[in-house]
């Protein structure tokens, strides 16, 4: 199921869901203010008979309410995406439990307050996935017609705000109803088409993303493959003629020598040519991808943890973040931030056993932004840790656990990391788990 | 008493090129075309020396070779020149002195390797 959210709703990630639940709260208390605002002026500038005391009252009660989202939000740290959207789907539906209360003492369905109910299908149409929306629609039209029939019925007390007596009139209450309800269905409608789309186009867009990495990195593989075969035999020549002249020379006749000599300087040529349109592929290359910008690291940690969920799925390996809860900014080329994270968040999916857990933090320090890569994994022995950033070192263990590898990854790693004027710091203890802090500079 | 020097590399043409230079110098050669062969020859040729590839079925099976060597006590002290292409390739530049820790070998020489030099840098490594 999880797996499923995250694939078919690709504008969903734990970085995206943080920021609405911190925009959802702040944007709570613009409402409480503005509701309080407008009883007052209906209090005193146009004398409006509301009971003022309870609606208050349940402002009071909303405020709290809030006060606490802000607590839970700024302790409670160890959120998964799923909590997120269960956090955030209890806050939809308080706040609709919330307004059905005011519309009620605010005059029931004299009162046309009941259109913010719109508000909410909107936003649950935007931000959930699959079904959830249609849920919160039903409970909207449920809800509000319970109201209006309680009152209609006379089971609920109606603050008549016109003292008209439409809450008691059938005829009105049921072109309302049908009205609203035709109106709040439409409006989910029509905001679910169009995420659909657009999650149909950002899918494709990541789809063609992934391909062009692909092709980039057949790109890479190819210049590899290039350079050795075309390599090798002008090596096995040069060499050959080489070792004739050595070992042959002034037994052999002085233009054949000659004619030897040359072939030799040619051939010593050709693998400069290589060795030219290489360095050329390559700085090609790197300036194309390493074009520095503001980015949020938050973000990108999301992005590449969506990307590798699967592999860790197939482990069933639990994956959580205590991401900062702001953005974390850098100025950094996002091809090298992807590259450091990408290489940690892997490597610990690969050296975790079945069942083991993967933590990822990231907060921000007077000019840095930290972040670290924790697992449950086999760990690193206490005489490899200072090896491990070497060209080509692989651990012992490592390689029981994966055979392959270049043992490149932590090397290029600890490279774009030094470049960037940052660090790196590694803990571990064997079978218990190993633990990657970076710090990286803001600017 | 001639040393015996063992060729671990997967192009023979190279292989028969350097046996040339080497066999002319008084050393005996044997050689061989992979990393599993070239352990087994060292146990059954006893070489003084090993030339070895960096790269023969997979992109560091040399690497590898000679962790297994280094770390097998019955050979631990057998000097390794190793063979490359791969400094001109990912542009990594070997510095003996400072990745010797790591890389276990006595050297590191980009292909082609020019027969002088070559014999020089065994001389070296024989310690005469």
């Amino acid at each position: 199921m999880k797996k499923l959210l995250i694939e078919n709703f690709p504008f969903l990630n734990l970085s995206i869901l943080n920021s609405h639940l911190s925009w959802s709260i702040t944007i709570r208390w613009l409402i409480i203010a503005g509701y309080f605002a407008a009883t007052l002026i209906s209090y005193y500038i146009f004398s409006l008979a509301f009971p003022y005391g309870k609606i208050w009252t349940v402002l009071a009660v909303l405020t709290l309410i809030n006060s606490i989202y802000l607590v839970i939000f700024k302790l409670y740290k160890h959120f998964s995406f799923q909590s997120e959207l269960r956090f955030l789907q209890i806050h939809i539906l308080v706040d609709l439990i919330i307004l059905t209360i005011l519309i009620h003492y605010a005059g029931g369905i004299e009162n046309p307050i009941y259109l913010f109910y719109a508000f909410h299908v909107v936003l649950s149409s935007i931000l959930f996935p699959s079904w959830r929306p249609i849920l919160i629609t039903t409970f909207i039209v449920i809800m509000f017609s319970a109201v209006v029939y309680l009152e209609y019925a006379g089971i609920l007390y109606h603050y008549s705000i016109f003292n008209s007596d439409l809450h008691s009139d059938a005829y009105f209450i049921f072109l309302v109803l049908a009205v609203f309800t035709i109106t709040v269905y439409v409006t989910m409608y029509i905001c679910m088409s169009f995420m659909y789309i657009y999650r149909n186009i950002k899918r494709q867009l990541d789809y063609q993303n992934l391909q062009l990495v692909q092709a980039d990195r057949e790109k890479t593989k190819f210049f590899r493959f290039t350079s050795h075969e075309l390599k090798a035999p002008v090596v096995a020549i040069k060499s050959s003629i080489d070792s004739i002249l050595k070992n042959y020379r002034g037994t052999i006749d002085g233009r054949v020598e000659d004619m030897l000599q040359r072939s030799s300087s040619r051939a010593a040529q050709m693998l400069q040519i290589i060795r030219e349109l290489l360095e050329l592929s390559k700085n090609r290359l790197r300036t194309v991808e390493k074009e520095k910008s503001q980015i949020d690291i938050n973000q990108l940690i999301s992005e590449i943890i969506d990307q590798e969920r699967v592999r860790a799925e197939e482990k069933s390996i639990r994956i959580r973040q205590d991401l900062s809860r702001n953005s974390l900014m850098i100025h950094m080329a996002a091809a090298d931030f992807k590259e450091i994270f990408a290489n940690l968040f892997i490597n610990a999916i690969n050296y975790t056993h079945q069942e083991g857990a993967i933590t990822i933090h990231s907060g921000s320090l007077e000019g840095k932004v930290l972040f670290s890569v924790e697992d449950t994994g086999i760990g690193i022995a206490q005489n490899d840790l200072e090896k491990i950033y070497d060209e080509f070192y692989r651990s012992e263990n490592a390689k029981k656990e994966i055979q392959f590898g270049t043992g490149l990854g932590l090397s290029l790693v600890k490279q774009i990391i030094e470049n960037h004027k940052g660090k790196i710091h590694v803990s571990s203890e064997v079978n218990k788990g190993s633990r990657f802090e970076i710090e990286l500079p803001v600017t | 008493m001639s040393h015996k020097i063992l060729i671990i590399d997967d192009d023979i043409d190279l292989v028969e090129a350097m046996r040339l230079t080497l066999e002319k110098e008084g050393y005996e050669v044997v050689d061989a075309q992979d990393g599993k062969k070239g352990l087994e020859k060292i146990a059954r040729e006893k070489p003084d020396l090993i030339l070895l590839d960096v790269m023969m079925e997979t992109q560091d099976e040399g690497f590898h070779i000679a962790y297994q060597i280094r770390n097998n006590p019955q050979m631990s002290d057998l000097p390794i020149i190793m063979l490359t292409a791969v400094g001109q390739e990912t542009g990594f530049s070997f510095d003996k002195d400072k990745d010797e820790d790591f890389l276990p070998v006595n050297e590191f020489l980009e292909k082609p390797v020019n027969p002088d030099f070559l014999l020089e840098k065994i001389r070296t490594a024989l310690g005469h």
